[in-house]
This record gives C-alpha cells, structure tokens and sequence, in this order.
C-alpha cells in the first residue's frame, strides 16, 4: 500500500523503471495519461496542457499567470490518481505536489548524458550534436519550469527518498531497490496521511473549477469543505439607489453561493460543502 | 505652457492612474479633487464645489427620486405584467419586447432597476419555453445600458454634458432631455435586431442558475410543500362544494392558497374553510405534486401547467412564503388560529406548523400554539411587510428575510401625473432640466407618492460625489488652457482630419478610455480636450462633447459592468461570453452612432 513518484529526465529510462515497478507490485502505473483525463475532464485542449509542462513559462506567461490554470488540471489528475492509493507515478512534478507526505516514496532516476544522448539517437535517428542539444534543452525546460513553479531546483537530492543513477546500477536492480523500499513500513500511507491527500485532490479541482467562477479561499478536512469566496468588483456607471445596491448584493452573493456549493458538491469525496460569500463591492 | 498647466497635468496624470488603479474608490477621486484643486490654486474654493449646485448633480438627484417613486407605487410592475404576457410567445419576441421595454424604462430610471424588475419573469417564461435563459438576459442586459443612451438624463456621463461644454469661458448651447433620443433609439434597434439574427452564434446556449428566491428555497426545506400548482374546477362539477367538505388539507397535505371565483372573477388570496369551489373556478394549492395529482383524480379537477390565472399575482415578486416564530409573550401563545381568527387578522395562509421535531401540514389551526412554534406562512409580500413593521413585541418573529415591499398603488397615477409634468416642463415650456426634474420630485413628496426621507434613503450618494467632485476638474483642464494646449499638439500629430473621422477617433478614444477608468472620468477628461480639437479642425464642438457622452455607455465587454455583473450568473455567461457578443456589440454601437450622427445631425 504505497505511492511512488518517479521523477526523471527525458531518456533515463524512467518510464521504464516506473512500468516495472508497477508491474512487480501490481500497482497503476500512471504518467501521461493523466493529461488525457484531465482534457476531458475539464474540457481543456490535450496540446495546451501538454505544452504547459513541457514548455518553461515565458515572461507573458509568467505575468499573466496564463498556463497556472492547465497546471492546475494536471495536478487535479494527478491527485486523483494518487488518493486511490497503490499507484507509480512518472513525470510531471508528482514529488513536489506530494512534497509535504514522507510516506510517499519519491524517487529520482538519473543517466549519464553520453547514455542518453546513444539512446534517443537510437531512437529518433538524430545526430549527436542534436541529441545533445535535445536533452539540454528538455532539461533546461524543466529546471526552469520547477524553480518558477515550486521554487525548487530539480537537482536538489533533499527533494528525494532516493537517487538512482542507471548505468552502474542496471534497470531491474533499479526496479528491485524501489520495489524493496515500497514494501518497508516508512512508506506506508497512514489512515490520515490517505485523507489529506484526498483533501488535496479536492482542494485541486476546486482550484481549477473555481477558477472562472470567482476568487475564492477553501480547505478540505475529510471531505467537508469550506471555500470562503472574496468580494466580487462590480464596476459602477450609473447610478444605484440603496435598496437596489443591497438587493443586488444579496442575489449575486445567493448566486455565487450556490454556484460554488453545486460546483463543490460535483467533486468526487466532497461530503459537505459550507460556502461564504462576502458582499461585492462598488469601485 | 504655463505653470498652471504644469500643475493641470500632473493633477491629470494622478487622476488616470487613481482611477486604473483603483487604489481609492472613484467617488473619494472625485472628493479628493474638491480639496485638493483649490489647495494648489487651480480653481477657487467656490469653483471647488460647484459642481454640487450643477444641474448634471440636482438632475440626477431628482431623476433617482422619481424613479423611486415610480418604483414605490408599483407602476413598473404594472407596465412590466401585460409585457411579459404579450411575450412569452417566441424567443425574438421574448427579446424585442423584455430587452426593449427595459431600454426603454432605462432611460428614465437606473438601469440596474430596469434590468432587476424583468429579471425574475424573464426567468421564469424561458423556462416555460424552453429557450436558454443566455440568449435572453445578455440582451436584455445591454438594452438597459443602452437605454441611458434614450435621454440626457438616462445615464451619468450625458447629465454631465452641459455642465462641462464651456470653451474660452463661454458655455456653448445646452443639450435638450431627447437631442440624443433618434441615436439611442438606433442604438436599441440595432441591438435587438443584433441579437435576433446573430444571438444564437454570439450567445452560448447555457441554462444558468434560476434564481429561486427565498420562497423556492423553503418549498425545498419543507418537502411537503414542493409545489404550488393552479387548478380548475370543471364544468360538469357537482358542487358548490366547502374547502372544508372535500377535507383537502387532512386528506391530501395540500393547502389552498388562492381561489378565483368564475361568476365574480375576484381574487382571494386567504381563502377560508367555509369557501366554496364551483364550476369553472380556479384555485392554487400548495403541497406534494403527487398529492395534488391525486387530489385532482378524485375530485375531477383539471391541472393546469402552470401558474395561468394567478401567474403575475403570485410571482416571486408578489406573494411567497415566510418562515415565522410564535415569539415569547405573544398574543397567540395557547390560542389556535381559529379561535383567533388567524386568517382574517393577519391575512396570510398558515401552510405548516413545526414544534420540536414534528411538522404539521393538516389541522393547523386547531392546535393551541406555543412559544417557540414555527409557523410557514403564504401570502403577498404586502401583507407579510405590514406584520414586520407591527411595534414590537410583535406576535410572530420573521426568521426568512422579505421580499418585496409595500406598495402604494393608489398614488401610481399621481407618479404618473409628476413624471408627465417634469416632461411637459421640459419638452413644452423649456424648462432648464433640473427644475423641471425636481419639480416633479417635488410634487412626489407632497402628495405622498414617496415620504421626503424615503426620497433621501434613495438617493446614491456615491454618484452625487463622483459627479459634483469630478465637475471642478473639468473646469480646470479648460480654464487653465490645459485641455487647447494638448488639443493643439494633438492636432499638430495628426493634421485635421475632417470632421466625422475626427468624432470617429473621439468616440473609439472614448469607448477605450470608459472602459479602463470610470466612464464619468472619461467623460471629465475627454469633453474638454476633444471639444477643443473639434474646435480647431472646423468642427462642431457641442457634437464632439456629445459622442464623448454617448460612447461612454460603450460597456458592452465589461463582465464587471453593474448590469452585466447581475444577469452573469443567472445568465450562466462566462468573461470571455461578453468578450464575444460585448465586442460586436461595441463595434456595432460606435458603428451606428457615427452612422446617424452625419445622417441626421449635420456632421460632415
């Protein structure tokens, strides 16, 4: 009963090692099917999520905060697949959304380049030159991705339970090791550990549901939630007398409340959903 | 340039950036200004706060007055009935007639108000027809901000007009209430017609969230009382028959909370138990669809689909039900409601009775009532206001908020009678528009349409001091010689353009402007400067202050926008749903504006 993330650079035979893993304890071995799901799911087109883990955010990016949301749906995937328990996760940033969960057995596969560069040259045909640059650029990528991100650098062994580098340790050892330390008793999800996880899988998607709604602060405690929605800016033009101000505070915040609430609700695990809506203001 | 337009211009460029940023409300910008120009010796402590005496703010004042009693003596509701029946029909006539009649209400009342009185029933006939509720309020919505456009005093920038078209100290002709009325009302038809045609492509067919009110949501709370359905007695019924004697209540859990009788066709709405049913009467229960259902089998009475008959005088914003409390010490603690009378002294139905954990929907009134009980009440919101406005200790307790409110329908035909005569003042006797505004105010009060304090409560203060605070500033960028200077190095830029370009470039400049800042602050900064470049490039300057004033209300894909911001969710709109139809809609606005503009006003 354990959750594994797997953290790797692109031809260090990652996928690999997690297919293995999974294979040898029976567990979900999930990667970037979670992309798919998360698509469909929130109705958000495969290639912009794609592109958003991929690609470092540029400083338009960065200003408009514009591939935060697409982030937010892969995490609210992701999450979803780790609350079910048992699963080896591979790829994007699973060890720092779970970063706070010792229990959760994060480990990093590295290769040496030269392994690296043999092998997508085997794979896409290209010469050295640019498999060389291919892998600096998709590390470069992702370095960049999580210090903007996570404020974190993805070299950091602390980050890690484990550090694997394939070469001198062949795959099926690497596979044996992580299996080994899956089954030891430190990585054994806790009853509470379990519903924090799932209470962050719910605060995931309230993120990403949430998001064109309105602006909102909420926590998940066992499934009950509490979002606390902040004031809605109504611009002014014309003039409002009093009672129609207050009118139309008490509708928009009834609206919004149950907006929320129906939206929370929809959410798998939500068992209870109290919703405070504060009252609009004018500017 | 002198060291007055050195100062002008810095006290501009603080005033863009308070208003993009926001970092006080519009309206302290426009206190700051009384204070600080005659501070820094732009203008004098008496040109400081002229703009409070201005007509644009004793104008405002009086039209929200009228408005409110407009709104206070029910006309609206009853020039709102007989449209909402005349348009549940087709969508393009739901959308003709709802979104024009609040156009055309806007343009005398705040637009918000106009938007808020259609809302409920506009709701309600496109779920009884079926057609997405998106496609209706978006254009009901922008009609309303349209409808400022109808009349000088239907939305703030215009009012301001005349207060600010002074050039070179002189104060050019004042705009009449209707000089911009053939522009606004092509303005309404363009948006109808806009929406008819391209509605469904610009529009998303979203079901949005009905707004249930207060009512719908006790119906869910007490599940025996989930339905309000209108029936009729058949002509082969064998009756008279008492409420009493076909034992509705005891037999069914249904409560009978409105009768229509067919011989006088009148109204009650506290029928009693020694009521009869005849042939060809209508009545509404409350209780259990399914209870009803069974009901009307026995007894062979036809169920209507909806509320027909009664359907305006037991909408939501006419009758609906309170949650009350028998409070301590009061009158009816170990009485029963028939002992006392219950429905004649205080004119509601009583539809459940809870004490503890037991609810009663049938023999209510023969239980003696305790402190404590809580008692489900239906009537109109009238009757339940009067209760809460009782002196206190009052018998019952209101635990669910009213909607509603007391009407004065008697005095609707004298709110009619003053609204006439400011009109008259203005459009016969020439009357300046602010007299004529607040003599009908006036007239109002004294004859009781609306009490004087009832008239302070609805004024918006926050307007007033946006609009008087901001006046001084306009007098300032024009007196200092501010507003020529730029005006000059404009026209210096771009040559002089001719004059439809020139108000071209006047109203997008606008458009942009209002929807970054207040529109009021566009309107401050902009008539003076664009007055001037009309001025200097052979135009007329009073046209060019004119499309400063009309473009201001060119809002459309501000999901923010007051307007906008209440059918949002009903609507079911998303920000990037006003992008869309707000987008061509501004396009389409500016487009017509300019059209009729070097039609029909001489522009060249």
């Amino acid at each position: 009963m354990a959750i594994i993330t797997i953290s790797r650079g692109c031809f260090s035979h990652g996928k690999e090692i997690a297919e293995k893993t999974a294979e040898k304890l029976g567990y979900e071995c999930v990667s970037r099917e979670i992309l798919l799901e998360a698509s469909r799911f929130f109705n958000v087109p495969e290639m912009k999520l794609s592109k958003s883990i991929h690609d470092a955010p540029s400083l338009l990016d960065r200003i408009t905060r514009g591939k935060e949301r697409y982030l937010s749906c892969i995490e609210a995937a992701i999450m979803e697949h780790m609350r079910k328990d048992n699963v080896v996760y591979h790829g994007h940033a699973g060890h720092l959304l779970l970063r706070d969960f010792p229990q959760v057995l994060k480990v990093r596969i590295i290769a040496d380049m030269k392994d690296r560069v043999a092998m997508l040259r085997k794979d896409k045909g290209m010469s050295e030159h640019q498999a060389r640059a291919f892998i600096q650029n998709d590390d470069a990528q992702r370095t960049n991705w999580t210090r903007y991100l996570y404020k974190k650098e993805v070299s950091d062994p602390a980050l890690y339970d484990m550090v694997i580098r394939i070469g001198q340790v062949a795959i099926d050892d690497a596979r044996d090791i992580i299996v080994r330390a899956a089954k030891s008793q430190a990585f054994v999800l806790s009853a509470d550990a379990g519903k924090r996880i799932s209470d962050l899988a719910i605060e995931s998607h309230l993120r990403v549901m949430l998001a064109d709604v309105c602006d909102a602060d909420f926590r998940s405690s066992d499934g009950h939630v509490v979002v606390r929605c902040r004031p809605q800016r109504i611009k002014k033009f014309d003039p409002i007398s009093p009672r129609m101000a207050d009118q139309m505070d008490e509708t928009m915040r009834e609206d919004l409340s149950r907006k929320v609430s129906e939206i929370a609700r929809s959410i798998p695990g939500v068992k209870e959903v109290v919703c405070d809506v504060d009252s609009p203001y004018f500017s | 340039m002198t060291p007055e337009m050195i100062l002008t211009m810095i006290v501009l460029a603080f005033v863009i950036i308070l208003f993009v940023f926001e970092w006080v409300r519009v309206d302290v910008v426009g206190i700051l200004m009384t204070v600080l120009l005659p501070l820094i010796g732009l203008v004098t402590a008496r040109d400081a706060f002229v703009g409070f005496s201005s007509n644009a703010v004793i104008s405002i004042i009086a039209v929200i007055i009228i408005g409110a009693g407009l709104d206070k003596t029910g006309v609206m509701n009853r020039v709102a009935g007989p449209i909402i029946r005349l348009a549940g029909a087709s969508e393009s006539r739901v959308i003709v007639l709802i979104a024009g009649t609040v156009g055309v209400i806007s343009s005398m009342m705040q637009n918000i108000g106009a938007a808020a009185l259609f809302l409920p029933a506009t709701q309600r006939i496109s779920k009884r027809m079926g057609i997405p509720i998106s496609r209706v309020l978006m254009p009901m919505g922008f009609c309303a901000i349209i409808g400022g456009t109808l009349t000088l005093v239907g939305a703030s920038p215009t009012i301001l007009l005349n207060d600010l078209m002074v050039l070179g100290g002189e104060k050019l002709k004042p705009f009449g209430l209707f000089t911009q009325t053939p522009i606004g009302l092509c303005l309404l038809a363009t948006a109808l017609v806009y929406f008819i045609i391209f509605g469904r492509f610009v529009l998303p067919a979203a079901g949005g969230d009905t707004d249930k009110g207060i009512t719908a949501a006790l119906m869910e709370e007490y599940q025996t009382v989930e339905n309000t359905v209108e029936l009729r007695v058949p002509q082969g019924f064998h009756g008279p028959a008492s409420l009493e004697g076909l034992d509705v209540q005891r037999k069914y859990l249904v409560t009978v909370v409105a009768i229509q009788k067919a011989a006088k066709k009148e109204k009650r709405f506290v029928p009693r138990s020694n009521d009869t049913l005849e042939a060809g009467d209508d009545f509404v229960l409350v209780g259990k669809e399914k209870n009803i259902a069974a009901f009307a089998a026995e007894f062979g009475f036809e169920v209507k689909k909806g509320l027909e008959t009664f359907g305006e005088s037991l909408s939501r914003t006419n009758a609906g039900m309170a949650e009350t409390i028998v409070s301590p010490r009061s009158e009816l603690i170990g009485k029963t409601m028939s002992e006392l009378d219950f429905k004649e002294l205080y004119g509601v139905n009583p539809v459940a009775l809870v004490r503890g954990r037991k609810v009663f929907y049938a023999g209510l009134t023969h239980i003696p009532l305790q402190m404590g009980d809580t008692l489900l009440l239906q009537g109109p919101w009238e009757r339940f206001h009067i209760l809460d406005h009782r002196p206190k200790p009052r018998a019952l307790t209101f635990t669910t908020p009213l909607e509603g409110e007391i009407l004065r329908t008697r005095k609707a035909g004298l709110a009619v009678m003053w609204l006439a005569v400011a009109l008259i003042q203005v459009i016969f006797i020439k009357t300046p528009l602010s007299v004529a505004l607040m003599s009908g105010a006036l007239g109002m009060i004294i004859t009781g349409v609306l009490s004087v304090d009832e008239a302070y409560r609805s004024v918006d203060w926050m307007t007033v001091f946006l609009l008087a605070g901001l006046i001084p500033l306009g007098i300032a960028f024009e007196k200092t010689g501010t507003a020529a200077f730029i005006a000059r190095g404009v026209l210096g830029l771009i040559g002089s353009p001719p004059p439809i370009v020139l108000l071209a470039v006047i109203g997008v400049m606008t458009s942009f402007f209002t929807l970054v800042i207040s529109n009021v602050g566009a309107t401050v900064l902009l008539v003076p400067l664009c007055m001037n470049m009309a001025l200097m490039a052979g135009g007329d300057p009073r046209m060019a202050a004119l499309v400063v004033g009309l473009s201001a209300s060119n809002t459309f894909v501000l999901p923010t926008h007051q307007v906008n911001a209440l059918v949002m969710r009903p609507g079911g709109y998303r920000t990037v749903d006003y992008m869309r139809a707000g987008g061509l809609m501004t396009v389409l606005f500016l487009t017509v504006e300019l059209t009729v503009l070097y039609f029909f006003y001489g522009i060249s």
